[in-house]
């Protein structure tokens, strides 16, 4: 069978099975920044945007995905343009071993997103990380780069800086 | 991760869904979101019926007297933030659909999947038993074309729903109020024990979930009902304790591999408890 | 040689004048990370051609022994190239834990045993062209079993006529191999008269305490892809902590020359431990010799929580004698300890519950008895914190017991008993890496700054004073730890560096970043003794054809131990520098004296305001004049083991009517010497400790009546996330470790050993009731209240 994607903005069409599912054939084509975690939905380290909302993609069959838009974390940004959420991480110590950054990244763009700005409370950043699990940080440089990187998008430059990315 | 699927549909109508099922040669099932895909005991599917393409996402309210209508494939992240679920009434569908898993789950979770599919965790359930909904669920009619039947939440016993497609719930509307409180280890947890609790007027309804796959799975609890609802609006000075003890007579003895018994009940009651002081608008613990 | 006990403080000169350590510069690795463009073990599959795909058929009983496999059926599931199993691959035995040689731990295993020994166990594996292939044949494979009675128990195993879990021949340096019993190792460590210690002691307190498995879990699952390269060399590529180990246990079980086999560590997603076992390799490796064809296998989350390793389980009996103005006598330490199937870190992990933790306190005598037995549950094995959450735990429980007997305040009570500056380890000696250990002497140790700043910050005063509000109960607990910094006189590291032609330098270190950072602290040691900017230094870390030897990332030894390595390879090659650069001036006429010659900011100096860049020099020595390469190399290896020191606080609230516990505030105080990346210290800090806040409350391993573990998903297995995890404050507390790289000493292990005793502390401060057993459940914590507010209800 044929799944039909709009991938990071470009129309893919790839050979699947039904029994694959959508993290394996990313991985296949490459798109090593989806990681798998737990195959249970648990520890998003899976996690891409369909149609522009967080799931866990060892959850979604790659047939289930056909026809929608999917975004990765290859999609988010760049060596020479990182987005606003990965420099924070960066800059905040907030990668440790790595594994589970990508996931956070996508859950902090998911969110803020949805959100279309304003103020991000604590509380929030912590609800948005929750189904991402992370043995390293302890969670505090997350929540703190999520932080960052909210008030880093609520600023007009960088949020202009965004579109043109 | 090793699902052993020949085949994948994709139906446009509940009919085709239904018969494709029916006819298939190896095991089938349906997949809303498929978020209890990997959970185990799946190697023997052979088939699934992929219900995205059915037009069964809608909410929106209809009738005399007004009820709400949910499609099945509604997510839970919607649950928690459709402007049609907000008011007192629906709190407790809210705090059920917001207590589910993490953000990314609830994304793909639906009311349908965790009505027909949940295993461990009643939240949901719960608070639609609690809220007096009624289900849609459709089956093919002999010949040709579907008939939706309308039937109560059930509590233990979902030999109702067998061979049916939950096409969607409907929840009574009206004046009324209702909370949902649970429990579990960690902030992000299956609950050791939910509770559910609505009031409309002096009509009662709350109904414990427990953790457990095996039944008692819902239970409503009748006497506390009838208890709260002869104090009407002036419940006695030790309501509480009250409500506490007739919880614990009426739940049932049910351990499991991680609470015992004794503590199912007693956490129950305190969270009973509680649901019921949240409908009762006293204070109660942030 | 004449010891210069020097503590530390008189070289803390030195401190002011660092530009690139003690910094939070940008990790050099995060970028590429926070992209989704680590490539980590399994991120390269995709691109080999003709991988076969791994999956492994794992006992299903907690003990048999395996009368026949039948795997015709399995062979003719389309797909499947090979099927290996006990009857088709050689009986070697060895240990899985990866230690060095030789390794402290029995060899009790084998790649495939004929016994079975836990749920969980190895019994089969199966090499097909996918997953999905693979793992129908697996469930094809028919085993006939021969069911043995189990044991659980670890008082149980002790006792005669228990079930015996290793009862072959091959099995060797498992503690006085005695068929009789299921004891794996055993210790009896005395200083001082004891005895009499305890007689002259005021008091006398005796407790017991319980902690249980924990899993280590980290993000990315073990991993392992193996095939031939151009010359037929078998190339591993491992989710592994201890590269190094892995080439030399795999040769052994593999019956491969050593250096036909190159171990590379790509980037790893977290070990913490896990990934110091030998755990998987060993089965890609003997497909691709078996089929000459590249292999992968890649465990589920469910096989990593059932069949990987564990924290070990310990029973403890803690008794301390002590006067009653304070001070304490005598301390006696019993521990029985469960391995689980097979007895990897049995030794070294239940040897370092004493040893990390007895000493804290300065007493006359001390005592410390342990035995670990073998059962048929889950294998045990390293995790970070390596035998002290276990220690400490009941430790620092029982110091909080010990002042409420004397009636003094728990912090006062330890400041007053601590060792300090100059202290000597009495237990040292005795309680080596399998053998006798190097004496041991505190340098720097700021404890007492960690406990009067940990107090001040989480606000200790306000201790007992709290009202109730409800059902609503709080609390402040406290625990005073210290941990270690490498195996002395056991692990060694190595680092080597060159001079490329624009002045940057490639370092090659054997130390392996398990996602702790050490690529960048090595990389900004390396750039501090270079007086480089950190972008000058290209690491490239752990591959065994082309880093040198490093013991690998335990132990807490990376920071420390290979930093130094690091330092004193850059320190030889600043020399050479210099050298080059006065031989430069010299030809040209320019002469000046090699004495006055200093290093910085990327340039040879002289006096007189002339200068060499590192670029320039380079140049010259490779197209010039005197042509050489600078380069050099050293190693390192320490018989000192500076303890970094720690003094955690938590605040609590309890829900007396569900149980529940919320962390309110959680405070880490760490001496770890100079922090090299200050905030990668408070990272390692944060994890450690939010790791163990699990361990304290949440997390637990459960098993059915047939010893099979239920919870084995993410979804039933709680760690803390980041919604439970409290508002958290790290406080580095600064001294200079005279022995450690720009006096660091290490950072990663210790903030393992605090929450358990802090929280467990916490909670008896806010209900009046001890809990001695980990994790405290909420229903644990129920029945204990209602058993005190409520003794009708108990009874019944």
């Amino acid at each position: 069978m044929n799944v039909e994607l709009t991938l990071n903005g470009e129309a893919v069409s790839w050979e699947s099975e039904p029994h694959e599912f959508l993290t394996e054939l990313l991985r296949r084509h490459g798109l090593i920044g989806t990681k798998r975690g737990c195959e249970s939905g648990d520890c998003g380290a899976c996690a891409v945007l369909l149609d522009g909302e967080e799931v866990p993609s060892c959850l979604v069959l790659a047939a289930q995905a056909h026809g929608h838009e999917v975004t990765t974390i290859e999609g988010l940004g760049s060596w020479e343009r990182p987005h606003p959420i990965q420099e924070a991480f960066v800059d905040g110590t907030a990668v440790q071993c790595g594994y589970c950054t990508p996931g956070m990244v996508i859950a902090a763009k998911a969110y803020l997103d949805r959100k279309g700005g304003g103020p991000l409370s604590e509380r929030e950043a912590r609800e948005l990380l929750a189904g991402h699990v992370c043995r390293c940080t302890g969670y505090v440089k997350p929540i703190a780069a999520v932080l960052r990187a909210a008030e880093a998008l609520g600023d007009p430059r960088s949020a202009g800086e965004e579109e043109r990315a | 991760m090793y699902l052993s699927l020949d085949r994948y549909s994709r139906p446009a109508t509940a009919e085709e869904a239904l018969r494709l099922v029916a006819e298939s040669e190896g095991p089938a099932a349906f997949i809303a979101g498929g978020t209890d895909l990997n959970a185990g005991d799946h190697e023997a599917i052979a088939h699934l019926v992929d219900l995205q393409a059915l037009p069964m996402k809608e909410v929106r309210v209809f009738g005399e007297p007004a009820a709400l209508h949910l499609g099945s494939l509604v997510t839970l992240s919607t649950l928690r933030r459709h402007p049609l679920l907000g008011g007192e009434l629906l709190a407790a569908v809210r705090e059920a659909a917001g207590g589910y898993a993490n953000l990314a789950l609830q994304n793909r979770s639906t009311l349908g999947g965790r009505v027909m599919a949940a295993r461990v965790d009643h939240d949901l359930p719960a608070a639609l038993l609690a809220l007096g909904a009624r289900l849609h669920v459709a089956r093919l009619r002999d010949g040709f074309g579907v008939a939706v039947e309308r039937v109560a939440a059930p509590e233990a016993d979902r030999t109702a729903l067998d061979g049916g497609l939950l096409v969607g719930v409907e929840v009574p509307l009206g004046e009324g109020r209702s909370a949902h409180r649970r429990f579990g280890r960690s902030a992000v947890d299956v609950p050791l024990a939910c509770v559910s609790a609505c009031r409309r007027g002096d009509r009662w309804r709350v109904v414990a979930g427990v953790q457990a796959a095996a039944p008692p799975g819902l239970r409503r609890l009748r006497r506390l009902e009838e208890l709260v609802a002869a104090w009407g609006s002036a419940p006695p000075p030790d309501w509480r304790e009250a409500a506490r003890e007739a919880c614990r007579a009426e739940l049932p003895e049910h351990a499991c591999r991680w609470i015992s018994a004794d503590y199912r009940r007693d956490l129950t009651a305190t969270l009973a408890v509680r649901a019921l002081a949240a409908v009762l608008e006293e204070e109660e613990l942030a | 040689m004449s010891q210069d006990w020097d503590t530390g403080r008189g070289s803390m000169g030195e401190y002011d004048r660092f530009r690139v350590v003690n910094r939070s510069r940008r990790r050099v690795d995060a970028l590429k990370l926070a992209l989704g463009k680590g490539t980590y073990t399994d991120d390269i599959a995709h691109t080999i051609d003709g991988l076969l795909h791994l999956k492994v058929l794992w006992s299903p009983h907690a003990h048999a022994r395996i009368v026949s496999i039948d795997t015709s059926e399995a062979e003719r599931v389309p797909g499947v190239v090979l099927i290996l199993h006990h009857g088709n691959v050689p009986r070697v035995p060895y240990t899985t834990a990866g230690q060095g040689h030789p390794e402290p731990s029995p060899y009790d295993a084998y790649v495939f045993p004929r016994k079975v020994r836990y749920v969980g166990d190895r019994v089969a594996c199966v090499a097909a062209e996918s997953e999905l292939a693979a793992a129908r044949a697996v469930a094809k494979i028919k085993v006939e079993y021969e069911v043995l009675e189990p044991v659980f128990d670890p008082r149980r195993a002790l006792e005669p006529g228990a079930p015996l879990v290793h009862d072959e021949e091959e099995a060797t340096g498992i503690c006085g191999y005695d068929k009789s019993r299921n004891l794996v190792c055993e210790m009896k460590v005395e200083h001082g008269d004891v005895d009499d210690a305890f007689a002259r002691a005021d008091v006398v307190l005796e407790r017991e305490y319980e902690v249980p498995y924990q899993a280590q879990c980290p993000l990315e699952p073990h991993c392992a892809l193996t095939w031939f390269d151009e010359d037929r060399r078998l190339v591993v590529r491992v989710a592994t902590q201890v590269p190094f180990h892995s080439r030399r246990i795999l040769a052994r079980i593999l019956g491969l020359p050593l250096h036909r086999i190159r171990v590379i560590k790509p980037r790893i997603g977290g070990g913490f431990g896990s990934k110091q076992e030998i755990l998987l390799e060993d089965l890609p490796a003997l497909v691709t010799l078996r089929t000459g064809r590249p292999a992968r296998l890649f465990y589920t989350r469910q096989e990593e929580l059932r069949s990987a390793r564990t924290r070990h389980p310990q029973l403890l009996r803690w008794k301390t004698g002590a006067n009653r103005d304070g001070t304490l006598v005598a301390q006696e330490l019993e521990v029985l300890a469960n391995t689980g199937a097979y007895g990897a870190h049995a030794l070294t992990v239940q040897s370092c519950t004493a040893g990390k933790t007895l000493p804290l306190y300065v007493a006359e005598a001390y005592r410390f008895l342990m035995k670990t037995v073998y059962t048929n549950l889950p294998i045990a094995g390293a995790f970070r914190g390596y035998g002290g959450p276990q220690g400490f735990f009941a430790m620092e429980c029982h110091m909080d017991e010990v002042a409420s007997l004397l009636g003094m305040d728990p912090a006062e009570f330890r400041s007053k008993n601590l060792i300090g500056p100059g202290s000597e380890n009495p237990l040292a000696k005795a309680l080596g890496e399998g053998k006798e250990g190097p004496p041991q002497r505190i340098r720097s140790c700021e404890i007492q700054q960690c406990i009067a700043r940990g107090k001040e910050a989480i606000g200790w005063e306000r201790r007992g004073t709290f009202p109730q509000r409800g059902p609503l109960r709080r609390g402040i607990g406290m625990a005073a730890l210290m941990h270690g910094s490498g195996i002395p006189g056991v692990d060694m590291a190595s680092a080597s560096i060159k001079l490329n032609d624009d002045g940057s330098f490639n370092l090659l270190v054997g130390a392996t970043d398990i996602g702790t950072g050490s690529d960048t602290i090595l990389s900004q040691i390396a750039a501090e003794a270079l007086g480089v900017p950190l972008e000058k230094i290209v690491i490239y870390s752990s591959d065994t054809d082309i880093t040198p030897f490093d013991k690998g990332a335990y132990a807490s030894s990376t920071t420390y131990i290979s930093g130094m390595s690091v330092k004193k390879a850059c320190d030889k090659v600043v020399e050479q520098l210099k050298d080059a650069a006065w031989e430069m001036w010299q030809h040209a006429g320019d002469p000046c004296e090699r004495s006055s010659l200093r290093h910085e900011d990327e340039h040879v100096r002289r006096p007189d305001g002339k200068a060499l860049s590192y670029a320039e020099i380079c140049l010259s020595t490779f197209y010039e004049h005197d042509q050489h390469q600078i380069m050099d190399h050293a190693s390192h290896m320490s018989f000192e083991c500076p303890p970094p020191f720690a003094a955690h606080f938590a605040e609590v609230e309890v829900d007396t009517e569900t149980g529940g516990v919320k962390l309110l505030k959680y405070v880490a105080a760490v001496d770890c010497g100079v922090p090299i990346h200050p905030e990668n210290c408070e990272g390692q800090n944060e994890g450690g400790a939010m790791t163990m806040m699990g361990y304290a409350l949440s997390e637990d391993f459960v098993f059915d009546g047939g010893g099979a573990l239920l919870n084995d998903t993410f979804r039933h297995y709680k760690q803390f996330t980041s919604l439970d995890m409290p508002p958290f404050e790290t406080i580095l507390c600064l001294s200079y470790e005279p022995s450690g790289p720009f006096g660091a000493k290490s950072v990663s292990e210790i903030p393992t050993d605090g929450p358990g005793p802090a929280i467990a502390n916490a909670i008896a401060d806010a209900l009046g009731i001890r809990f001695r057993k980990l994790p405290i459940t909420p229903e644990d914590i129920r029945r204990a209240w209602r058993e005190r507010t409520e003794p009708a209800a108990s009874a019944s």
